[in-house]
């Protein structure tokens, strides 16, 4: 049995045409055999177009240089440690796909070489980089490019802390109330395997749409989220709220309790 | 000239105004995507296309409505938070990136007509509650995203993606194909959402009605029901294709085929 690193390597080799005749059917007989293979193999696929598909905007040319040093280093750092983690300001300064887009070119145009073994951990850094192109999704799109986004989290086996952020920003900020509905949705589909509750509840005054409102007081009856009570009895009582949303969230603090 | 003097004739007779109209031509930022932003106090919008690739905006207002008219501000620029009047129409134009955006300064009523080319998108905002914007899309290749508080939106002959809210209107589609291109979301909190597809389309379709109901001809295979939010269905249209989210609070849900 593989890993999922493990079938992420081999994707990217596969891909690359890197693979001697008899390897490369030995993969096309575990793509026939083995789902999982299968499945990764397709997310990478999705991943790949996303990445040729992203427009090639450019960040302001003080922080490319900035990011180019950065990834130099991490570069560097690689051939030290296995572990490289993007750094967290490059996501917070916005230019995250850049990150996504130079992290997925090193990585094929190292392997299309067959040097630098050390860089091939960068592959295991994959489901990053899906995180950060959907963060950027997130930041720069069109609504139904949003929705996009927020929909492809759906599918992230292991949602770490940044995807999870994301999401509550759209829920909080994002311009759209569609993809605010989307992204409660994308939260409550999370929330058995991070605590996603207490944040959901307290975006709860951040709403301004009813209809927002409501399906926000649904979902957290529904997963019985005790913390809301709090911020339903605030619903509850402000007289500058819909008639009918107060009513639920009255409601909501019996189910709760 | 003829049209002048009648319209000028009318007033006379009527006593009323002169119906004040303006006309203001824009270029999209060059290369990509077409993209027209425009966000409006008071008044309704209509886009249509035409086969150049300029964006013509019309501007209709009763003359009193029209602070540009008023004596006291002949030589004087219009400033508002959202921006300054660079477009001597009451607009304030920018651009970025792909999108090109306009922004109504004034609160008084004023109808937009506009005319994009035929592959562009379009991005229409009512910013507060002083009006009832109504929006009407004929036709529009693009992405079309509607933000309504007071008012309807109606399209025709579009394909999408669309993704809208209405506060308190109505959202009536007539699809002509529905895009694959990305996934749809339409909400509306007060208001009834009807939706035509041609009976090919394909889809993925999630329907929501907390308080109202769901109706349709469409042969939906539903995969499933219910979820806790009134009438809730889940289900596909010929085999299944891109996400087409409808979730309705007050209102119901139709959907007809074509």
């Amino acid at each position: 049995m593989m890993s999922i690193e493990e079938i992420e390597d081999l994707y990217i080799t596969y891909s690359e045409n890197e693979l001697p005749k008899d390897k490369r059917a030995e993969v096309e007989q575990l793509l026939q055999s083995d789902p999982m293979v299968r499945e990764v193999f397709e997310e990478m696929k999705t991943l790949d177009e996303q990445m040729v598909e992203a427009p090639l905007e450019m960040p302001p040319p003080t922080i490319r240089k900035a990011f180019e040093e950065a990834l130099e280093n991490e570069a560097k750092a690689a051939t030290k440690s296995k572990s490289i983690r993007l750094p967290i300001w490059l996501v917070a300064a916005g230019v995250s796909l850049l990150a996504g887009l130079t992290l997925g070119w090193l990585l094929h145009a190292q392997l299309g070489k067959g040097e630098s073994a050390e860089l091939v951990a960068l592959s295991q850094q994959m489901e990053e980089m899906k995180q950060v192109v959907m963060l950027t999704q997130i930041q720069q799109h069109s609504a139904s490019q949003r929705l996009a986004a927020v929909q492809a989290s759906y599918k992230i086996s292991e949602p770490n802390d940044e995807v999870v952020q994301a999401l509550m920003i759209a829920l909080r900020s994002d311009p759209s109330d569609n993809v605010r509905m989307a992204a409660i949705q994308a939260l409550v589909n999370l929330a058995p395997q991070t605590s996603v509750g207490p944040g959901m509840a307290a975006s709860l005054t951040a709403q301004q749409n009813p209809i927002v409102q409501m399906m926000l007081i649904e979902m957290l009856v529904q997963m019985k989220e005790k913390s809301a009570v709090d911020e339903f009895t605030k619903v509850a009582n402000d007289e500058s709220m819909d008639t009918q949303i107060r009513a639920r969230a009255q409601q909501g603090i019996g189910e709760l309790l | 000239m003829k049209k002048w003097m009648m319209m000028a004739a009318l007033a006379a007779l009527t006593g009323s105004s002169v119906w004040a109209q303006k006309t203001y031509t824009a270029n999209f930022p060059n290369g990509g995507e077409k993209i027209l932003s425009l966000a409006v106090n008071n008044g309704d919008i209509t886009v249509r296309t035409h086969d150049q690739n300029t964006v013509i905006i019309e501007i209709n207002g009763d003359d009193w409505e029209d602070p540009r008219e008023d004596d006291r501000a002949q030589g004087l620029t219009m400033i508002s938070a959202e921006g300054t009047d660079n477009t001597s129409v009451g607009l304030f134009e920018s651009k970025e990136g792909n999108v090109l955006s306009f922004t109504q300064l004034s609160k008084r009523n004023q109808d937009f007509e506009i005319l994009v080319p035929k592959d562009a998108s379009v991005r229409l905002k009512e910013m507060g509650w002083i009006g009832s914007t109504d929006f009407i899309i004929e036709g529009v290749g693009g992405e079309i995203e509607v933000d309504a508080k007071n008012g309807d939106v109606i399209m025709k002959d579009i394909g999408g993606p669309i993704v809208v809210t209405a506060m308190n209107g109505d959202v009536d589609v007539i699809f002509s194909e529905v895009s694959q291109k990305g996934p749809m979301s339409v909400n509306a909190t007060n208001g009834a959402i009807d939706i035509t597809f041609p009976a090919s389309s394909k889809g993925d379709l999630q329907l929501r009605s907390m308080n109202g109901e769901l109706f349709t001809d469409l042969d939906i295979n539903i995969t499933k029901k219910g979820s806790g939010w009134g009438s809730s269905v889940d289900g596909t249209l010929n085999g299944g294709g891109v996400s087409i989210d409808l979730s309705a609070m007050n209102g119901n849900i139709f959907l007809r085929k074509k």
